[in-house]
């Protein structure tokens, strides 16, 4: 009695805890998920997380249901007799098939959707991303723009001294560019440490390393600001070098970019002077 | 046993697990070759390590509590973090299962003690000079490791003055390691059994 009592009360908890934590609400609030992000690779990856997760989720129910069922059905209180068998080569072929088919059916989507994030060809746009302790530098290759991205975020709100604005450490001077509906070659370095960068909303994150060029490539669909953060520790201020990627419109980028050369862009700044004073007056700091 | 010194010979043994009457005082920790006291050596050793690290977690869940920097600067809050990892996974977790299996391999074959006892009895007492050493290095000119506990290059070669130190330390722990595990691979292991 008491037992099923228990059983009974603690399903409906987990039940509605359950439901709750599926309504999407609940997820975007808590950010208990990964986004589906902005690309036809970013939702593939959520996809695929999803599909490995429901499967996860079928094999824990299958085996810790066995396990409790068993532990509770064949109790010793119950006068329930172990079984005294040794080897079984037929169990043992069901364990071995049964994971190994498992294992083939996620390798299979995963792999299709790995080859496609590998495939760069075709790129209308290059941009080569190089980390530095603490900011990004982003070079159109072909368009000879080249600047640096910094934190915008003011100390003071680092330093508790200032109330923190809304997108608190995930703010830079100058953001990533670039044109919606237009396959992106983003090429990945760095010039000091190890560094990586991750848009989360772009299904991916690729390490950048001295003397290594890494390829990955991009294609938003949707206009808007992406945020993200530098992935590998890389000093004391590796939370300080936030990326954000703002994707516009062709026409809006074209006159971007018209800007952007018009400006005569100098030799590149030096470290300490990361911040383009020209660019930043263009824009408010995103 | 009351009248127990170093000096005891085999025929003295009261004790059917080792070939001694332990020693009293300090030395009976440092020079013993007994399996079980090495063990629970060790296994103190984790506890003391573990409360080191835990405390260095506490620390980091405290400026992590909330955003903004409150406790801790951010090159510090890298070195508590680097060290938490390298105090917990050497200094804690990989001593508990020495010590574990100091008290129990002999115990379960069905041995007088493990392989070669004075090397057991080395392996243990480089660990507290490895991680003096080794947390010393917070205090030195630069400050310890914030690298990560994977002591990654390039980002590792910009730790300061207490680089070398650090590398030293982990050499240490790392020949107290093979030392370890040359007395308690089943093989040596069996090297120990009676003919
Ligand atoms: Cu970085």
């Amino acid at each position: 009695m008491g037992i099923s009592r228990f059983a009974k009360c603690s399903g409906t908890i987990l039940a509605s805890a359950f439901v709750w934590a599926w309504s999407t609400g609940a997820q975007a609030e808590l950010g208990l998920n990964m986004p589906r992000g902005v690309t036809s690779v970013s939702r593939e990856v959520y996809d695929l997380h999803m599909l490995i997760f429901w499967i996860c989720v079928a094999i824990g129910v299958v085996v810790f249901g066995v396990m409790f069922w068993s532990i509770f059905h064949h109790r010793k209180s119950l006068g329930v007799v172990p079984a005294q068998f040794h080897e079984s080569t037929f169990v043992e072929i069901v364990w071995t098939v049964i994971p190994m088919l498992i294992l083939i059916g996620m390798a299979v989507p995963a792999t299709k959707t790995l080859v496609k994030m590998y495939d760069a060809r075709d790129a209308e746009l290059t941009v080569k991303v190089t980390g530095y302790q603490w900011r990004w530098q982003y070079d159109y290759l072909d368009q000879e723009i080249k600047f640096f991205s910094v934190l915008s975020t003011p100390s003071a709100q680092i330093r508790n001294v200032a109330t923190k604005g809304e997108h608190y450490l995930l703010e830079v001077d100058n953001p990533l560019v670039v044109p919606v509906g237009k396959k992106v070659r983003i090429l990945t370095t760095a010039a000091d440490v190890i560094h990586s960068w991750w848009v989360p909303e772009l299904g991916w994150k690729k390490d950048a390393i001295p003397g290594f060029i890494n390829e990955s490539w991009t294609l938003i669909e949707q206009p808007g600001i992406y945020r993200g953060q530098c992935a590998e520790l890389c000093g004391k201020d590796h939370g300080y070098m936030p990326i954000v990627v703002k994707a516009v419109p062709e026409a809006e980028f074209k006159e971007w970019l018209a800007q952007m050369k018009s400006k005569n862009q100098p030799t590149p700044q030096t470290v300490t002077n990361g911040s383009n004073p020209q660019i930043a007056a263009g824009g408010k700091t995103l | 046993m009351s009248t127990a010194s170093p000096a005891n010979d085999h025929a003295h043994d009261h004790d059917h697990d080792h070939d001694h009457g332990p020693p009293r005082g300090l030395t009976r920790w440092i020079f013993t070759t007994n399996h079980k006291d090495i063990g629970t050596l060790y296994l103190l050793f984790s506890l003391l390590m573990f409360f080191v690290g835990g405390t260095m977690a506490l620390f980091i869940r405290a400026e992590l509590f909330q955003p903004g920097l409150q406790v801790v600067n951010p090159q510090l809050f890298n070195e508590l973090t680097t060290m938490h990892a390298l105090v917990m996974i050497f200094g804690a977790v990989m001593p508990a299962f020495v010590g574990l299996a100091n008290w129990l391999i002999p115990m379960m074959i069905g041995g007088p003690d493990m392989a070669l006892p004075r090397m057991n009895n080395w392996s243990f007492w480089i660990m507290p000079f490895a991680f003096t050493l080794l947390l010393s290095t917070l205090f030195m000119p630069g400050g310890g490791p914030a690298g990560g506990w994977t002591l990654y290059p390039p980002l590792v070669l910009q730790t300061g003055q207490a680089f070398p130190f650090v590398i030293l330390a982990i050499h240490m722990m790392g020949a107290s390691s093979i030392m370890e595990r040359s007395t308690s691979s089943p093989r040596s292991s069996i090297c120990a059994l009676p003919a």
